[in-house]
């Protein structure tokens, strides 16, 4: 359980971040594979609904994280 | 790269190409998986060596959906991370129940700041936010909602309602549109109650 009353604040973020469109996770993963081997800052106009998913999806964010970490490793 | 990666090529050809290449990414997969998963998460090798077992079954379930876009071998390791995520995470909140879930019990009161105005706004914020969450939401979207900010993942609450995580997002993305806009009816602005309560 997180922290009280971070919460509040912690949900009126993720609503003041929210957009009328956005991808959802199964539209990411979709891309993630071609996303973890991209530089994201360099094509950030192209794939700002991806970079936005990963602001608002802690579990995507998470799970592409160690995606990264895991191929640097598997190219060694 | 893509689909003219010989890993892959290999894994589409005859039997013999398809056993050796199997092998192949089975060992550079549990290489990539094994440091990385054991110094993040501190979960041991049988684990590990589990994980992509059931990586291998789903590659070849879903290897005619890899499009060529990555590595052969990219695209193997975003399965499985989500399958050895998935597997943590179901062991990590076993306990916890959706049917526990209430608006009221969400939210603990705010601290008291020393200023009494702004304890009264906070208070005021908090109250309309339970609210809106409580009349404007759908049984569902409120559940999804408050479990979220518990810390559950879309893919845990995916797993609970036999959904996909994809239906789960756009669930909790039409709560957080229904919540904006009722708030908004009641004269609230979000930035003006972000300031005030962090």
């Amino acid at each position: 359980m997180k922290e009280q009353p971070d919460k509040l604040a912690e949900l009126i973020k993720v609503l003041k971040n929210t957009q009328e469109t956005e991808i959802d996770c199964d539209e990411f993963w979709e891309k993630a594979a071609y996303l973890a081997e991209t530089d994201l800052l360099q094509h950030k106009d192209e794939l700002r609904l991806y970079l936005h998913h990963l602001e608002l999806c802690p579990g995507c964010a998470e799970e592409f994280e160690l995606l990264k970490k895991v191929i640097e490793e598997g190219s060694r | 790269m893509g689909l003219d990666d010989s890993l892959y090529l290999a894994i589409r050809g005859d039997s013999n190409a398809q056993q050796d290449a199997f092998s192949k990414l089975r060992g550079q997969l549990l290489r990539a998986m094994l440091p990385k998963l054991k110094t993040m998460f501190e979960v041991n090798d049988s684990f590990v060596e589990d994980v992509v077992q059931d990586t291998m079954i789903v590659v070849m379930q879903k290897l005619d959906t890899f499009r060529g876009d990555s590595s052969f071998f990219t695209w193997v390791c975003s399965i499985a991370v989500r399958q050895a995520m998935a597997e943590m995470r179901r062991k990590r909140w076993k306990d916890y129940s959706l049917d526990a879930l209430s608006t009221e019990d969400a939210f603990e009161p705010p601290a008291s700041p020393d200023d009494f105005t702004e304890r009264v706004a906070t208070k005021e914020i908090l109250d309309v936010v339970k609210v809106s969450i409580s009349t404007a939401l759908t049984d569902k979207q409120r559940t999804a909602l408050l479990a979220e900010l518990d810390g559950l993942t879309t893919d845990e609450i995916a797993r609970r309602y036999d959904t996909t995580r994809g239906a789960i997002y756009k669930l909790t993305h039409d709560a957080r549109r229904a919540l904006i806009k009722d708030l908004h009816k009641r004269g609230f602005e979000l930035e003006a109650m972000l300031e005030r309560t962090t």
